[in-house]
């Protein structure tokens, strides 16, 4: 990225750290992977997954839809974070043991 | 069709002699059984009359090669055995097909009737939809502490998603659960209405509600209480909060005080001073605060939900107590309105005496069905009626269902306190020789890869038991049959329970 934003002033690049620089990037990238996957499963889930059967029938969101979506929001976020919080502890005994299994 | 012998137009063909010689070899079973076949002509025998041709479709396809006893055989009962055996097997199969089949149907029938709700569009995308939340209390003498959830999401729910009304489960993990994060929370309102206690603080959200809506839509949402002790529960959370003071008040504070000064944790007198510094260095060093145990710092964290932010003014609040007046002790004369109950009828069947209940429910789902389908029905219509002193009644007969062993409940809570308390003297001796440097790691302390257990680790522990027993006996005070469902009579007209739409179509079976 820093070919956008220091491209035009060489001495300033210099105040960016790279470093930090690819974490926010990785970082972006990552939440926006989640946001997509997010998307993706619960449109396939709550919008009338059947296009027989008047997929988009409305211009707004059904209540139904509404409210499955709500919940799949939240539901997808828990897992995340449950397993987030699995992996660290994974990682972390991988570390100390030098194995990555059970 | 090789025979030696010239062809017979008019009836079957005599079999040949060598054709015979296995039916003979085999004789003794297949002659009885089937005389109708010729086996040719024995020896000293005239050769036997030609069989009679057999008529009308049989005739046909005798041609075809079937043999002759498939062609006239006759249906016949199986054996005495067989018919016990297919009529008992039958008639279960059937039975559980039977009332699955009619649970669909119901549950197809009510999903139909209320489907048209989850079909309107909503007003905008921020649009927020009715919800309810739901308490199921554990059962008692219950392994499991969400069965009621459980009952609720199998026979209630299905029918608020056709519906579209959201719901939020309260998860009871002890017997009297219910009854505190109801008094709690009424306790909450109370003050934050009085202005004793800071209101929510709002997160800034697109589509966030402004407080008196959020009221209005609890109202509108609904309570749904599964089984009688629920109830039970409920209502007594209710009593505390409106009729106690509006002191602050958190269980966990309360159970903290009551234990605080029984002299478990009392130690000889002359050590008093510098044992919590050596017990503190001792924690210091002893317990290198695993990675696990440190909050875990996920890339996502921002997205966890911030907490509940009455922390600081709760802290604020100890260190000044504000002295309340006397008269906003007193429950208001009126008592603001509360969502509407929905009862919802459960009995769960526990233990080896019960098991009869257990085999007639697994055949009679389609009574469960219908239940939690009229109910959530009722729910849904919103028709409501006042509750009266009749409504604590409800479920009453689920009260005989209870184990015997609910009633030992304190002597067994006595005895496990006394077992733990025993046992815990001695872990604090030990703990604290360690701290001092009088002893050394055991054997199995050096072996295994926990931290070392501290003074503060066996008060910690001590305080989560004394919460379960105190809550666990709390709550048994309350479920238990003796006691009467709290019911104030000064209650009449405040709360109201669901009731079944009077415009009862035709939802009879």
């Amino acid at each position: 990225m820093s070919f956008l934003f220091g491209g035009g002033a060489p001495r300033d690049a210099g105040a960016i750290d790279p470093v930090k620089m690819e974490m926010a990037v990785s970082e972006l990238d990552m939440i926006t992977d989640v946001f997509n996957r997010l998307v993706h499963s619960c449109h396939a889930k709550c919008i009338q997954p059947d296009p027989m059967k008047g997929r988009y029938a409305e211009g707004e969101l059904l209540k139904g839809e509404g409210v499955c979506i709500d919940r799949c929001t939240a539901k997808f976020f828990e897992v995340n974070k449950k397993v987030g919080e699995r992996m660290q502890t994974m990682g972390g005994a991988a570390q100390s043991t030098g194995s990555f299994g059970r | 069709m090789s025979t030696p012998e010239p062809p017979s137009n008019a009836g079957p063909a005599v079999p040949p002699a060598p054709a015979a010689t296995p039916a003979a070899t085999g004789a003794p079973a297949a002659a009885d059984v089937k005389p109708a076949k010729p086996a040719g002509p024995l020896p000293g025998h005239a050769p036997r009359a030609p069989l009679p041709p057999l008529e009308g479709w049989r005739g046909a396809l005798e041609h075809t090669g079937l043999p002759r006893s498939w062609l006239n055989a006759k249906p016949r009962m199986p054996s005495r055995n067989w018919c016990i055996f297919l009529t008992v097997v039958g008639t279960i199969s059937y039975m559980y097909y039977d009332d699955r089949r009619q649970c669909k149907q119901i549950r197809q029938e009510y999903i139909d009737k209320v489907e048209y709700l989850s079909k309107q569009q909503m007003s905008g995308s921020l649009d927020i939809p009715r919800k309810v939340t739901v308490y199921g209390a554990r059962w008692p003498e219950d392994d499991e502490s969400d069965r009621a959830l459980r009952h609720f999401r199998k026979y209630v729910k299905p029918y608020l998603v056709a519906a579209a009304i959201d719901y939020d489960q309260v998860h009871a993990p002890l017997y009297g659960s219910i009854s505190r994060i109801v008094h709690a929370n009424t306790l909450r309102k109370r003050r934050q209405a009085l202005g004793l206690e800071a209101p929510d603080e709002l997160i800034s959200l697109p589509g966030q509600l402004d407080p008196a809506t959020a009221a209005q839509r609890e109202l509108e949402g609904g309570t749904i209480l599964v089984g009688r002790p629920a109830l039970k529960e409920y209502l007594s959370g209710l009593r505390a909060g409106w009729s106690g003071g509006v002191g602050e008040w958190s269980w966990e504070k309360d159970v903290t005080e009551d234990i605080k000064n029984d002299g478990v944790f009392d130690e000889p007198v002359m050590e008093a001073e510098q044992a919590p510094a050596a017990a503190a260095a001792a924690a210091d060093v002893a317990a290198p605060a695993p990675s696990t145990t440190a909050p875990s710092h996920t890339n996502l964290s921002f997205l966890a939900r911030p907490l509940p932010s009455a922390v600081p003014p709760q802290q604020g609040g100890q260190q000044q107590p504000i002295a309340i007046p006397e008269h906003l002790h007193a429950a208001p004369a009126q008592l603001p309105a509360q969502p509407p109950i929905l009862l919802v009828p459960f009995v769960n069947h526990l233990g080896f005496k019960q098991i009869p209940h257990m085999i007639y429910d697994f055949f009679t789902e389609r009574k469960r069905v219908k239940a939690g389908a009229e109910a959530a029905y009722a729910l849904i219509m919103s028709q409501t009626r006042p509750m009266d002193e009749a409504d604590s009644n409800f479920g009453i007969e689920a009260e005989q269902y209870y184990k015997k062993q609910y009633n030992q409940v304190p002597e067994r809570n006595k005895k496990a306190q006394d077992e733990y308390y025993t046992e815990l003297a001695k872990r604090i001796e030990s703990a604290r020789q360690f701290a001092r440097g009088e002893r050394d790691l055991t054997d199995d302390e050096k072996k295994s890869d926990k931290p070392i257990v501290t003074e503060e680790d066996l008060r910690a522990e001590r305080l989560k038991r004394e919460l379960r027993w105190h809550g666990g006996l709390e709550g048994w005070n309350i479920v238990k049959p003796a006691t009467p469902v709290a019911w104030q009579p000064e209650w009449d007209g405040w709360l109201r329970v669901f009731e079944q739409p009077s415009e009862v179509p035709e939802i009879d079976d």
